[in-house]
């Protein structure tokens, strides 16, 4: 592709140029608010309290600006108990039209899914603020997240050897597969390493990871979504892909092994993933191509048993990818 | 005095103020109304005609300069901090001696700016300058001079080593306006953007901008492993 466009399609692939665009406002008003969050990420990185900002583009308050100065905020949360939480509802400039509280008891990692939640019942642009991370949730979805606001971020401009088309993502996936994932680089998902076992929940951790992976290294895409549902179809798909040349593929992530929490699931969980995104793939026929991606942490590396029910001439079966636990010394020294 | 010629200077000395960037220095003041002047024929805004010329600290109107001299003469403009010395990226001799000097609003120039735009009608003017401030203030003012050498008229005439050459006039394509035309095709056509307004595309172009200057910057700190 030619490298301007390139270029050009990198920086508005952008999180802000695309709420903006779903959204039907200008991009600035998405990146002024963004870049006020920034400073104020940077201002507040010691807080122990998050603050989640719910966006209303219609109204326009004479209010003071919380993004600039979030003093009147931080008075409120202090007088909460514990599983109350503050929502801060502001217009386009960041000025405070008004607060509410709401209840949330999950103290666990309740931050993400909390501002996943509000920004889903709202169908709202929220900017969650906690400690040097900014994330922006649009309708529920994590649009964007920024784990350290003091870390420099280039636009998507680099073209590398990780670069490859969009129609080539098996390769990217593979290649996410041997730099990250193989060695728990960047993202952990070994709850027990020795005993092969996964932390509750991994395949939100592939997921993610992957998805921000996609989103760097596929040079033309329009977009890469997570929990996306396109038109013909109710449920979430993990990541689905768009070209700029009106391509559409969809990715299946599925575990296969044990998890710390207890769960666990066997080769006929990779059977009704194939299944699932076989009926993914007949309800919406402009889907170019789709595949079941496995993240393998059995024991043993054993191939899936496929049979015809499995097969669609659009599906792609062959990245199951399956975990090393054990470093090469422990393999060194087991071989002796 | 023909204060259209001028406006444009208030309105960026407005913009500072707009977003409490002190005293305006004369290189911010220069660069924010360069990318300006480039901008404005997209969307049929006419910039008084500055002739910019390619300088070793970038581009750089001398007409400007007299325009704020002329400012400052009538009240309009205030000079807040003045000094000479040596530019910052050379040894100091007699002959390189560079003027700072840093520039603000009087009162009656806050006032000129409400009948300018009561009487004259210039308002896509001051919009146009007040939208490249908003930009210049997310970038960071002190990025200015990094953005404004990626601008690509100026940075191909500098890459050809054609110091002192016009950047705005005949026999020079404004590289500006093909870029910005460029993103809108890619925006509308390939993204499918159907409401990418103007405010996105100068965005979008500042944004670009930005990522060639990321893009050096990586290149020239990059070391192999």
């Amino acid at each position: 592709m030619d490298t301007q466009l390139d270029r050009v399609i990198g920086v508005l692939r952008q999180s802000e140029f695309r709420i903006a665009a779903d959204r039907h406002v200008p991009s600035l008003w998405i990146k002024k608010l963004t870049s006020k969050a920034k400073a104020l990420c940077r201002r507040t990185a010691r807080s122990p309290v998050p603050l989640l900002f719910v966006v209303d583009f219609e109204e326009q308050s004479a209010g003071s600006d919380v993004l600039c100065d979030p003093t009147p905020l931080l008075a409120i949360q202090s007088t909460l108990s514990s599983d109350q939480k503050l929502v801060a509802i502001i217009d386009r400039e960041g000025r405070l039209l008004r607060t509410t509280i709401q209840t949330w008891d999950e103290a666990a990692n309740w931050e993400m899914p909390w501002a996943a939640q509000v920004s889903e019942d709202c169908q709202a642009f929220v900017l969650a603020v906690y400690g040097r991370s900014l994330s922006l949730f649009d309708s529920g979805r994590l649009r964007d997240q920024i784990d350290d606001v003091n870390r420099p971020r280039y636009p998507h401009v680099s073209v590398s050897d990780r670069h490859v088309p969009a129609r080539e993502f098996p390769a990217a996936v593979r290649r996410h597969f041997d730099d990250k994932v193989q060695y728990e680089r960047g993202l952990a998902f070994w709850g027990d390493r020795a005993r092969r076992e996964f932390v509750g929940g991994p395949e939100r951790v592939f997921q993610k990871d992957l998805w921000f992976y996609l989103q760097e290294y596929l040079l033309d895409q329009r977009r890469v979504d997570m929990e996306y549902s396109p038109a013909g179809l109710s449920d979430r798909t993990d990541i689905y892909i768009e070209t700029v040349n009106d391509e559409q593929y969809l990715l299946e992530i599925k575990w296969l092994g044990k998890t710390v929490t207890g769960g666990s699931y066997d080769e006929e969980q990779a059977k009704r993933g194939a299944r699932q995104t076989i009926e993914y793939l007949e309800r919406i026929p402009s889907i170019t191509r789709a595949a079941l991606v496995l993240y393998d942490g059995r024991k043993d590396d054993m191939e899936i048993a496929w049979d015809s029910s499995h097969q669609h001439p659009k599906l792609d079966l062959s990245l199951r990818l399956y975990i090393v636990s054990k470093t090469a010394s422990e393999i060194g020294r087991r071989s002796s | 005095m023909r204060f259209r010629r001028y406006s444009e200077v208030l309105y960026a000395l407005e913009g500072a103020a707009r977003h409490q960037w002190g005293p305006l220095a004369k290189i911010q003041l220069q660069k924010v109304l360069f990318l300006t002047e480039m901008m404005g024929p997209f969307q049929q805004v006419i910039i008084s005609h500055l002739d910019y010329r390619v300088w070793h600290r970038g581009p750089y109107s001398r007409d400007l300069q007299n325009a704020v001299d002329h400012l400052i003469a009538c009240g309009l403009v205030k000079i807040t901090n003045y000094s000479i010395g040596a530019a910052s990226d050379t040894v100091p001799t007699r002959t390189n001696q560079v003027e700072y000097a840093r520039y603000q609003l009087t009162d009656l120039g806050v006032k000129l700016i409400k009948e300018l735009i009561d009487y004259e009608g210039n308002r896509d003017a001051q919009e146009l300058v007040l939208l490249v401030c908003d930009l210049v203030d997310i970038y960071g003012l002190s990025n200015v001079v990094d953005l404004v050498y990626q601008e690509p008229t100026f940075a191909e005439l500098k890459r050809a080593g054609r110091k002192g050459h016009s950047i705005v006039g005949p026999g020079v394509e404004n590289q500006t306006l093909r870029l910005l035309a460029f993103i809108d095709d890619a925006a509308k056509h390939k993204m499918r953007f159907e409401r990418f307004d103007w405010t996105s595309l100068a965005l979008a172009f500042f944004e670009t901008l930005w990522a060639n200057f990321s893009r050096r910057q990586q290149e020239a700190t990059w070391t192999p492993n």
